[in-house]
């Protein structure tokens, strides 16, 4: 109900239709500054996201894939304003929310949420299950205790947890039982879109597979969209519709999960995708390419000096996405040069 | 191996038996909280007496009985024969020494060697494990390196003294798909090299294709299977085994649903009587619930600890 | 094997070990803690001998008189018996000994002693109070706004602001009026310059130019304070000020927030980053909510362990200022300056010193034992198992 009051209280907005991704982000980019020294003055700057384009359609599953510090992390916090971005636009359901001063954005704010790594750290130890939950509660407008408690039975339940749980404390639980607690949490607000930053790379293969089902469920029956965010390519190819891989701060190739699959165009998609372990054979390494020391000329594709593909229009200039096939795109001039 | 605190008594690791020999891979498999660490600690004498207390049993390394040794020799065993490498390599290494100069503690604490000489052992041995530019590398502090490149330092620690057996215990849960892949293949050269032989542990069947001559499924204390990666891929006799291979998201489910394991891994001071994997278990029947089930031999070193799936003849 | 068999059966509803709350948690294994729960027990001891002790020496015709002088009787030894004779029947000790003797004008020291309690209690407790009400505000504003810039304007409105307040106290109204005028005027402009050069710091004009960081204004503040040796600022002070408990208990509160400030920055720089804080933030949550519901609880430890072997600090600090004469003024009774008067006869009446002495350090062990205690308890890696 309340979020009805909302939607007609956000008039001129181009309303959520087929073609308006739920989110759409443009060139997005952000800079630490590295500090250094006795005086901390600021020597470099680390450029973790670096023009990064998404679009997130409604109901689906988009991937970001990448290794550690790749600047995954960075992009789902910049979208969720726990961070400021440098530059870039980012749409919400067709509004641009960066240039939101925070009040403005107060309203929208419940709409997107989040789902942590590490679900030792994504819960208060200090609470229980319930009055974590009943933070988010209690900011979707459900007053009175008794409502509340049955808005988080209902919670829990929902997320596969016996409602009996409520009133223990999260060291008591498993990771994956920490993991559905936040889940619930982030839901308690009713969302639309939820960023899952690496939500079981810090759980056992078995659990894995709970918590994807269970976020398929909700899926399916809430609508939610989603941003799963992994460094692994095979669990993220099994869940989402679209997948963005991603290498130091920038998209190098988008496409359709079977499309990336079946016809991986990258060099580091190959790569990821060959790191990946396989049942059914004894994996054979391909031998490490040795890194290139030279440095690069600025603009140049960033994977170059590990790339067994590399010529010379990598480093000519800004290398740009090339279309490949049907919403396939590459940062890759050779691979884009060549048919499958 | 049991934990005697307050409470009740947790029977971490129950009864288990394996065998590892010279230049082999094997690999122990199971749940976080099946006891997998605490088998290891428990070979390595690293486990803190109390609370625990090996309750029977016996640990043979090359014929001789770890058990009764005194504590001074299984010292100098441990670290020279048999060492470790941990799966949170930050925690591991000591953060205020460089880790050329931890490796070197590590060589001069086993052998009579001068600085000059173990100073070179260090380069060599960072150089072994695949990081560039060992001379300078040597110098930095644990923080200075990735997480990748500090599981190669740890790596590089544990072959020291070139150790007969490496125990290597979820060496690359915390990394990248891309930085396990290279782990992994570090560890397969390193053994073709040294000739030393693996004890793995992972909770990921996955990973242990990729190197594993002999596999271990280990379930609350228990071994539940054990066989070649032929046999436990292809043929597995035992529900939980199965059930880990068919969690596992590939490309070929993509569009189904995963199957799962209900619940959790019980607490060792709370186990279940009978098969320890009944509540969980979607072939259990009655006798599950009563009877501690026997390894059921398939002949070939295969053997699983269900004997309903031994009557059905395999899973349907 | 001899396991409460409540402990030993899952919960049904949840499949869980029995639930333990933390403070259930904190308080099993503080009783597993020898020594820290002796500590606690003395404490508890000290806490019920000094309210005891208020209630029987207060007020006009108290039971336990503390300042009832009778000088037949001085310098008599512990549990001697009053001389029935001599004394008139008020001025007979109530519980009819002398259990610690009497001290050179004849006055029951076991009544100075409860009364003793009372400030030492008092003080103690106090003087920590602010301290760690300070040092949580300070160390609190340093952790989770450490990064926010103080502007040149933001000093200025508060140096005009406690100038207005400082004449306003002083009688001088038109005085403060004017520096209230110039307190607004200031902020004002720099609202107005904020919104006209919306922008990089450096393009900031005079008012709204970062000055400072909050976190480095706060943590230089402790250094200073670190910097004196705060017994002889404490001395100073008090001998600048009139001589009363209060006094006393505000100086060393004031001069001891130091530890728990840095303890506390410590604890909210690191909870701040943890992925609960970020969801509170992403959840809507305000900043005050954030701080007090989610952070402050986690952050609570240290400076409970902090507060508690800073009671005992306070207590030294105190019995050391009366000692030297600089303390609650006489007649009122004070462990410090009844060793303080009892030193002159130390070979002739030396229970006039061990009884105080025996007691401070009984119950600043107390204290310490106690503090330590919990330091172990609360270690999060100590609890991780069992
Ligand atoms: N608050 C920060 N301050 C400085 N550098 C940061 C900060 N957050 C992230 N970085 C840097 O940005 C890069 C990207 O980080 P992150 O987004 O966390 O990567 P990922 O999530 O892909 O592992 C890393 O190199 C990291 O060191
Ligand atoms: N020192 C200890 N005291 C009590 N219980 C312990 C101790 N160490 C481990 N355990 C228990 O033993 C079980 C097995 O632990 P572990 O070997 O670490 O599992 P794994 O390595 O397979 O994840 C766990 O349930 C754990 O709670
Ligand atoms: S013995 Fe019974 S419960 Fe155990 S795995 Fe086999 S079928 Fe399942
Ligand atoms: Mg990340
Ligand atoms: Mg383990």
């Amino acid at each position: 109900m309340k979020s009805e009051a909302e939607r007609t209280s956000l008039q001129g907005v181009p309303q959520p239709g087929q073609n308006v991704p739920i989110l759409q982000v443009r060139d997005l980019k952000k800079s630490f500054p590295v500090k250094r020294g006795l005086m901390q003055r600021t020597r470099q700057l680390v450029r973790a996201v670096d023009g990064v384009d998404l679009d997130i359609a409604a109901g689906r599953t988009l991937g970001l894939v990448g290794e550690s510090g790749c600047g995954k992390s960075t992009v789902a916090r910049m979208i969720l304003r726990l961070l400021k971005s440098d530059s870039g636009t980012i749409r919400f359901e067709g509004r641009v929310i960066d240039a939101l001063s925070e009040k403005q954005f107060k309203p929208l704010r419940r709409s997107i949420q989040m789902i942590f790594q590490d679900p030792y750290s994504s819960l208060n130890p200090r609470m229980t299950v319930a009055q974590s939950i009943a933070e988010g509660v209690r900011i979707a407008g459900i007053a009175g205790r008794r409502q509340q408690r049955e808005r988080i039975e209902e919670l829990l339940t929902m997320v596969g947890m016996p409602p009996a749980v409520a009133d223990r404390y999260p060291h008591e639980f498993s990771g994956g039982q920490r993991q559905r607690v936040g889940i619930a949490r982030a839901l308690s607000v009713a969302p639309r879109l939820i960023l899952c930053d690496e939500p079981i790379s810090a759980l056992d293969v078995s659990i894995q597979a709970q918590i994807i089902n269970l976020l398929k469920d909700l899926q399916d029956r809430l609508g939610l969209s989603y941003l799963f965010i992994s460094h692994d390519l095979h669990v993220v190819s099994y869940i989402c519709d679209n997948v963005c891989v991603m290498y130091r701060g920038r998209i190098v190739e988008a496409a359709p999960a079977d499309a990336l699959f079946d016809d991986p165009r990258h060099p580091y998609t190959h790569k990821l995708l060959a790191s990946a372990p396989s049942l059914l054979a004894k994996a054979e390494q391909p031998p490490p390419v040795e890194a290139r020391r030279d440095p690069l000329p600025p603009g140049a594709c960033t994977y170059a000096q590990q790339c067994p593909e590399m010529d010379s229009a990598c480093l000519d200039g800004p290398t740009a996405m090339h279309q490949v096939g049907p919403d396939h795109w590459v940062r890759c001039p050779p691979a884009a040069g060549k048919n499958p | 191996m049991h934990f005697h605190g307050e409470g009740p008594v947790a029977r971490a690791v129950d009864g288990i038996d394996f065998q590892i020999h010279r230049r082999q891979t094997v690999c122990i498999v199971g749940e976080s909280g099946c006891g997998k660490t605490v088998t290891a600690l428990a070979v390595m004498g690293l486990l803190p007496m109390p609370p625990a207390r090996i309750a029977g049993g016996r640990i043979l390394f090359d014929g001789r009985s770890l058990l009764d040794l005194p504590a001074d020799q299984w010292r100098t065993l441990r670290g020279r024969r048999i060492a470790m490498v941990f799966q949170e390599p930050m925690t591991s290494l000591n953060p205020v020494f460089t880790i050329g100069d931890q490796i070197r503690e590590t060589i001069l604490a086993h052998e009579a060697l001068k600085e000059a000489q173990a100073r070179l052992r260090t380069i060599s041995l960072l150089n072994d494990v695949g990081i560039e530019d060992p001379e300078r590398r040597a110098s930095d502090y644990p923080h200075q390196l990735s997480g990748g490149q500090r599981q190669r330092a740890m790596i590089a620690m544990a072959l020291a003294c070139g150790p007969d057996l490496i125990i290597a215990d979820e060496p690359t849960t915390a990394l990248d798909v891309t930085v396990q892949a290279q782990i992994l293949h570090l560890l397969q050269r390193l053994q073709a090299d040294k000739q030393m032989a693996i004890q793995y542990i992972t909770h990921d069947l996955s990973v242990v294709s990729a190197i594993a001559d002999r596999i271990y499924v280990m379930y609350a204390g228990v071994m539940v299977e054990q066989g070649n990666p032929g046999q436990i891929f292809q043929q597995a006799r035992h529900p939980y085994t199965r059930a880990l291979l068919d969690a596992l998201p590939t490309k070929e489910k993509r569009g189904q649903r995963l199957a799962t394991i209900p619940g959790t891994v019980p607490h060792p001071a709370y186990k279940p009587s009978g098969c320890p994997f009944h509540p969980r278990c979607g072939f259990r029947e009655p006798a599950c619930e009563r009877d501690f089930p026997q390894m059921c031999d398939y002949g070939d070193g295969h053997g699983a600890r269900c004997p309903v799936i031994q009557r059905m003849g395999g899973f349907p | 094997m001899t396991a409460d068999t409540r402990n030993s059966a899952l919960d049904a509803a949840t499949g869980l070990p029995p639930a333990r709350t933390p403070w259930e948690e904190t308080w099993r294994l503080l009783r597993k803690n020898r020594l820290a729960f002796s500590g606690l027990l003395i404490f508890v001891i000290f806490f019920l001998v000094a309210v005891a002790g208020i209630l029987l020496t207060a007020g006009s015709r108290p039971v336990l008189d503390p300042a009832q002088v009778r000088l037949q009787e001085k310098l008599l030894p512990p549990l001697s018996l009053p001389n029935h004779e001599v004394l008139p029947p008020e001025a007979l000790p109530p519980l009819g000994r002398y259990l610690l003797g009497t001290d050179d004008l004849g006055r029951d020291v076991f009544a100075r002693m409860l009364q003793g309690a009372w400030v030492s209690l008092t003080v103690g407790f106090v003087a920590v109070g602010i301290a760690v009400i300070i040092g949580i505000i300070l160390g609190g504003l340093a952790g989770y706004y450490g990064d926010q810039e103080l502007e040149v304007g933001h000093l200025l409105v508060w140096t005009t602001g406690v100038i207005a307040a400082f004449l306003l106290l002083t009688n001088r109204p038109a005085g403060a009026a004017a520096a209230a005028a110039a307190s607004a005027v200031i902020w004002i402009v720099m609202r107005r310059e904020r919104s006209l050069y919306e922008g990089p710091p450096s393009r900031r004009r005079w008012f709204t130019r970062g000055l400072v960081s909050v976190d480095t204004l706060i943590m230089r503040a402790v250094d200073v304070m670190l910097c004196f040796p705060s017994f002889f600022l404490i001395l100073t002070v008090v001998a600048l000020l009139p001589a009363s408990l209060y006094n006393i208990m505000v100086v060393i509160g004031l001069t001891s927030w130091m530890g728990t400030t840095r303890f506390v920055r410590a604890e909210f720089l690191s909870l701040r980053e943890q992925d609960f804080v970020a969801a509170a933030r992403a959840l809507g949550i305000g900043d005050m909510r954030i701080i007090f519901r989610h952070i402050m609880p986690n952050a609570m430890a240290p400076v409970l362990v902090s507060a508690t072997l800073g009671i005992a600090t306070a207590i030294l600090t105190e019995a050391g200022l009366s000692f030297l004469g600089f303390g609650v003024p006489p007649p009122h009774a004070t462990w410090g300056n009844i060793l303080s008067d009892g030193k002159q006869f130390i070979f002739d009446a030396p229970w006039l010193t061990f009884a105080p002495g025996i007691v401070i350090l009984i119950v600043v062990l107390a204290f310490n034992l106690f503090g330590e205690g919990l330091r172990d308890i609360m270690n999060p890696k100590l609890r991780e198992r069992n």
